[in-house]
C-alpha cells in the first residue's frame, strides 16, 4: 500500500505544481506569455517568433526575458 | 550582424529556453556565458523555470493510446526509402537561403507530429482509412512545388500556420495556443470570397495547444481565410466576428 500513497501524493504534488504553473503564467502580460508559449512550446525559435507576430528582435528578446524574470520570482525560482 | 554586449545579454532568456538558433548566434553567447558570471546565474534560474513548464506541461496519455497507435502501426506498410529524394533536397539545400527553409521544415514538422496525433485518435479502420486519406492530401500538398508559408495571429491569442499551393487551390492549417472553447462551441474556417463565404472545416480538439491539420480546397483568387467561433457542429455561415482574417495570396 506505501507504493500506492506513494503514487497518490506525487500525483497531488505534480497537479498542484501544474496549477502553481499555470498561475505564473497567467500573471504574465500577453505579449510575454505568447512569446514563451511560442518559443517553449511551440519550438519556435525567437528570430521566427518575432517574424510569425511581425515585431522586432530586440522586442521578442526582451519579451522572453522580462516574462521569465516575472516565472522565476512568481515560482519562487532561486 | 555584430551584436552590442547589452544586447547580446538580453539573450539569455531565449537561450535557456533553446529558442536561439544553432550557429553562431549560439556560440556567440556560450562565449559570452563563460565571461559572465551574472548570466550563468541567470540562465540557470531560467532553466529551472522551463523545466517546471515542461512539467506542467506533462500529461498522463488518454488510456488506450497505446494500443490504438500499435494496432495502426502493425496495419501501415512501412515506406521504402527514398534515397534519390533524399540526395536531391540535400543538394538544393546549399543554395536556398537557410531562414524561410528552416521555418518551412518547423511548420512542416509540426503538421507532421499533428498528422500522428491524428493517427493515434482514429477509433476505427473507417476512420483510420479517412485519417489516412487526408494525411495522403496533405503530404502532397506539403510536397508540392512553390507553397507559401503564412501565419498569423488571433485577436483572442494563439497562432495559424497556413501552407498555400497557389497550383493546387488547397492549403493547409495548424493553430498553436488558441484559447480553449466552453464546451458546446467549436473553431471554424471559412474561405471568405467577394461574392460568397464557404465553410473550410472545423477545427479539430487541440493536442497540447496544437490543433491537427485541416486541409482546404477550392482556394479561389482573392479568398480571405478566416476563423470564427461557431455552435458545437458548425454553421452553414459565420454568425460571429472572426478572430482571424488572413487575405491568401493567389
Amino acid at each position: 500500500m506505501q507504493t500506492h500513497h506513494d503514487e497518490v501524493a506525487e500525483a497531488v504534488e505534480a497537479s498542484l505544481d501544474r496549477e502553481r504553473v499555470r498561475r505564473c503564467l497567467d500573471g504574465l502580460t500577453d505579449v510575454q506569455r505568447e512569446s514563451i508559449t511560442l518559443a517553449y512550446y511551440g519550438g519556435y525559435s525567437y528570430r521566427q517568433v518575432a517574424e510569425l507576430l511581425t515585431v522586432s528582435l530586440g522586442a521578442i528578446k526582451t519579451r522572453i526575458r522580462d516574462g521569465l524574470i516575472r516565472m522565476r520570482d512568481c515560482l519562487g525560482v532561486s | 550582424m555584430r551584436l552590442l554586449r547589452h544586447d547580446l545579454h538580453a539573450l539569455s532568456g531565449a537561450y535557456a529556453l533553446d529558442a536561439l538558433d544553432p550557429g553562431s548566434e549560439r556560440d556567440r553567447f556560450t562565449r559570452h556565458l563563460s565571461r559572465c558570471q551574472s548570466c550563468v546565474g541567470e540562465v540557470r534560474g531560467f532553466r529551472k523555470v522551463a523545466t517546471a513548464m515542461a512539467f506542467a506541461a506533462a500529461a498522463e496519455p488518454p488510456p488506450g493510446l497505446r494500443d490504438r497507435v500499435l494496432t495502426a502501426a502493425a496495419r501501415t506498410r512501412q515506406l521504402p526509402p527514398e534515397v534519390k529524394a533524399h540526395a536531391r533536397a540535400r543538394r538544393t539545400r546549399s543554395r536556398v537561403p537557410w531562414v524561410p527553409w528552416l521555418s518551412g521544415v518547423v511548420a512542416a514538422a509540426s503538421i507532421v507530429v499533428a498528422v500522428l496525433f491524428g493517427l493515434a485518435q482514429a477509433h476505427t479502420q473507417d476512420q483510420l482509412n479517412q485519417v489516412r486519406s487526408e494525411n495522403r492530401a496533405i503530404s502532397l500538398l506539403l510536397s508540392s512545388p512553390q507553397v507559401t508559408l503564412l501565419s498569423k495571429s488571433a485577436t483572442t491569442g494563439g497562432v495559424a500556420t497556413v501552407v498555400l499551393s497557389a497550383a493546387r487551390h488547397q492549403l493547409a492549417v495548424v493553430t498553436t495556443g488558441l484559447p480553449a472553447l466552453p464546451p458546446g462551441q467549436v473553431y471554424q474556417l471559412w474561405l471568405i470570397g467577394k461574392t460568397n463565404t464557404t465553410s473550410a472545416g472545423l477545427l479539430p480538439p487541440a493536442q497540447a495547444g496544437q490543433t491537427p491539420p485541416v486541409l482546404a480546397s477550392g482556394v479561389a483568387k482573392g479568398d480571405t481565410l478566416g476563423l470564427t467561433v461557431e455552435p458545437a457542429g458548425g454553421s452553414a455561415q459565420p454568425t460571429t466576428t472572426p478572430i482571424l482574417a488572413l487575405p491568401l495570396p493567389l
